[in-house]
């Protein structure tokens, strides 16, 4: 048997021991405490969660756990199967490929209106559009389960025309599945987007953000003026502010077992002048903690995140 | 001396309630269950001593203590009632939560000790803000605040108002430690430096700032504090130091000696104790030895050696230590003789520095010489085996 990642909440579930399962939608409906908890955490307050109820392997009303095409299908004494699992901890939906070798995720953190939901929303639009990787090695499958490809390609057009996109309170989700003569696994690509509220204080980000202890990436979004502005600034607050709010978010993956990256993406890059160089030496010259902290991370890189490299940052970020 | 490297793990020292205990009693979060279970030990610790609420009024997380044969792997992690694994512990004692390198690394811990005004806070600002930046270059290593409460009151407490402001920041209100964690990388093997092994790669600082308002209101923490200490500043302002032979004149220094007795009784300290003299070059000494003493600390320059690596220059400094303590021993000889009965002569290392800050009247302050602030702390590191010193002499 296989595992699952829950990608709300970065659970990795052993579906042989651990498997949870939605009752079938015509199920009779009850509070699910535990997926409303959740939700609320990540500040979804309005989420209806009146939903049917959960039942796994070792519940009274389980028949048997059985296998159909690969999957694992719950029958219960009343005869009817489900086949929807979800996650023991959060009751939110698991996908299909998102084993734990599957999934690559990647937490937008950042000052408030530094870019963080428009720069998402741009790479999961350019992949959208774009339906291939720029190397034509994959094929980009938005999952609309969690968003709808409407909602995402108008709240991008709203952003890109400098409007204020509402927080992304679900992570959104793209599978890159590769050419059948590559071979391979499909891989999700999961994308956070964490608001300022979630990283208010330690017990809020433990709660909140449980997804980055798992998470591969950080991207830190500096928005190009500000980064300009830091340069131009005679004193060390630029800095001393960009340091905390690593540390913030640095508190969420303390006890991870594998450091992640930081990518340090230079937003709104429409608002300064881009140096011929790129970025890379303006950042460390502006944030010289970045060299610092670079220690408890991976590897650091510096993207500039303009209108027109979405698809470059997301192929820098996820292969 | 032990290789933390090698070893597993070591005893946990609460930070706050400085209780010692191994890795399996430690209790561990469940962050993804919510309890409207009262904890009074972490009520009453919250309340009297940080002024704040657990959680801040929510419900909180669910405690508990790890199964010996949980399937989770070590000592580190627990698997919680639903299946998921967490790794945040929490002290059995007063429930605080613990940093994530508790257990796995020696614990040191230092206390600040100071007369009013003699710029303390500025010296801790100073000091940690310098070693923040420069640890790297110097010694490859990272010194950087261990949890997120560290990183967020040491910012919002002394960098933002003495880096971005520039204003003198308010008087403390908690005495809250600073929890600092020190990591090196690509030294695992011990190192041998004139007869001195330096084997320690990580360690983790709890940093008191011990406030003397604050001794009154929360004795229990602040003696502590200072009992459990492997090392101490001691920062004094020289330049209200009154030219007398009898200590009982200076308040600080009647103090001083009280709350050391009361502590070590009437053997002195043998601890590390770094002897910070703050404002020196406002005090009339006219001596050319306190001159060249407090211009060698403003100067300090980390020595190479053959290896070249950087390494602190213990030696020279406790030349200029001793020159600065002859003239103390002359010219302030009350001051002189309280600290030499408290503190033993071969652990202690005088730092006459200029004033770290000027302040303008208005509330605004400018910063001077941080690098004076950071010689003493640095000189504690290599003291404590952190890092390697050499008796080498300034290039």
């Amino acid at each position: 048997m296989s595992d699952r990642r829950c990608i709300f909440c970065g659970r990795l579930i052993e579906l042989e021991n651990e498997a949870l399962f939605r009752l079938p939608p015509d199920h009779p409906r009850t509070n699910d405490a535990i997926y409303a908890d959740f939700r609320k955490a990540r500040g979804s307050f309005d989420i209806r969660s009146d939903l049917p109820g959960v039942c796994g392997s070792r519940s009274p009303e389980c028949l048997k756990l059985d296998w159909e095409n690969g999957k694992p299908v719950l029958i219960t004494k009343t005869g009817r199967s489900t086949d929807t699992l979800i996650c023991p901890s959060c009751h939110s939906e698991l996908f299909r490929d998102t084993d734990s070798a599957s999934v690559r995720s990647a937490v937008f953190f950042g000052a408030k209106d530094s870019g963080k939901t428009s720069l998402i929303l741009a790479l999961v639009n350019n992949c959208i559009k774009s339906q291939f990787s720029p190397d034509g090695r994959y094929r980009y499958i938005f999952n609309e389960k969690l968003y709808k490809t409407e909602y995402i390609a108008s709240e991008a057009e709203k952003a890109a025309s400098g409007g204020k996109p509402a927080d992304l309170r679900s992570p959104a989700a793209v599978y890159r599945v590769p050419r059948a003569a590559d071979g391979g696994k499909a891989v999700c690509d999961v994308l956070h987007d964490v608001s300022f509220n979630d990283t208010i204080d330690e017990e809020t980000v433990l709660t909140a953000l449980p997804f980055a202890e798992s998470a591969e990436h950080f991207v830190y979004c500096i928005p190009a003026d500000k980064l300009a502005e830091a340069l131009a600034a005679d004193n060390e607050r630029a800095d001393i502010i960009m340091r905390r709010e690593l540390f913030m978010m640095m508190s969420a993956c303390r006890y991870a077992e594998t450091p992640p990256e930081l990518d340090i993406a230079v937003t709104k890059s429409d608002l300064a002048e881009s140096p011929s160089g790129g970025f890379g030496e303006q950042v460390y010259s502006a944030f010289p903690s970045v060299r610092e902290l670079s220690m408890y991370f991976s590897r650091t890189k510096v993207y500039e995140a303009g209108a027109g490299s979405a698809g470059q940052l997301y192929a820098g970020l996820f292969g | 001396m032990a290789n933390n490297n090698q070893d597993t793990t070591y005893d946990i020292m609460c930070p706050f309630c400085f209780k010692r205990y191994t890795n399996f009693n430690a209790l561990f979060a469940d962050h993804r269950h919510f309890s409207d279970e009262i904890y009074p030990g972490q009520v009453e610790y919250m309340r009297h001593f940080l002024g704040t609420e657990p959680f801040g009024g929510r419900e909180g997380p669910v405690y508990f203590r790890r199964n010996p044969n949980d399937p989770a792997g070590n000592v580190f992690a627990a698997t919680t009632e639903n299946g998921d694994v967490t790794r945040t512990r929490v002290c059995p004692y007063c429930y605080n939560m613990l940093p994530a390198a508790a257990g796995r690394v020696k614990p040191f811990s230092i206390a600040v000790m100071g007369s009013d005004d003699a710029e303390r806070s500025f010296y801790i600002g100073a000091a940690l803000h310098r070693m923040n930046s420069t640890m790297l270059a110097n010694y490859g290593a990272a010194f950087i605040p261990a949890d997120y409460r560290t990183a967020s009151f040491f910012c919002e407490q002394y960098e933002e108002p003495l880096y971005a402001d520039r204003t003198v920041p308010e008087a403390l209100t908690t005495i809250t430690p600073l929890v600092y964690e020190f990591a090196r990388t690509g030294a695992a093997a011990p190192e041998e430096w004139k007869g001195s092994t330096v084997t320690y790669n990580n360690a983790l600082f709890y940093i008191y700032n011990i406030d003397r308002e604050l001794v009154d209101r929360y004795p229990m923490i602040a003696y502590n504090a200072i009992a459990q200490a492997g090392a101490l500043i001691l920062i004094s302002d020289a330049a209200a130091q009154a030219v007398s032979d009898d200590p009982l004149c200076d308040p600080w220094l009647g103090y001083l000696t009280e709350t050391m007795r009361r502590i070590f009784g009437p053997m002195s300290c043998d601890k590390p104790a770094a002897i910070v003299l703050s404002k020196s070059d406002k005090a009339e000494i006219p001596d050319k030895k306190w001159a060249a003493a407090l211009k060698s600390v403003v100067s300090q320059k980390l020595v190479i050696s053959e290896s070249l690596k950087k390494v602190f220059p213990t030696t020279a400094f406790a030349k200029f230590s001793d020159q600065a303590a002859g003239v103390l021993r002359a010219r302030l000889p009350g001051f002189s003789s309280v600290i030499e009965s408290l503190f033993s002569k071969e652990n202690t290392m005088f730092f006459p520095v200029p004033e770290f800050f000027e302040s303008h009247g208005d509330g605004t302050a400018d910063i001077k010489e941080p690098a004076a602030a950071e010689a003493s702390f640095l000189w504690l590191l290599a003291k404590l085996g952190l890092l390697p010193n050499s008796s080498a002499v300034i290039l």
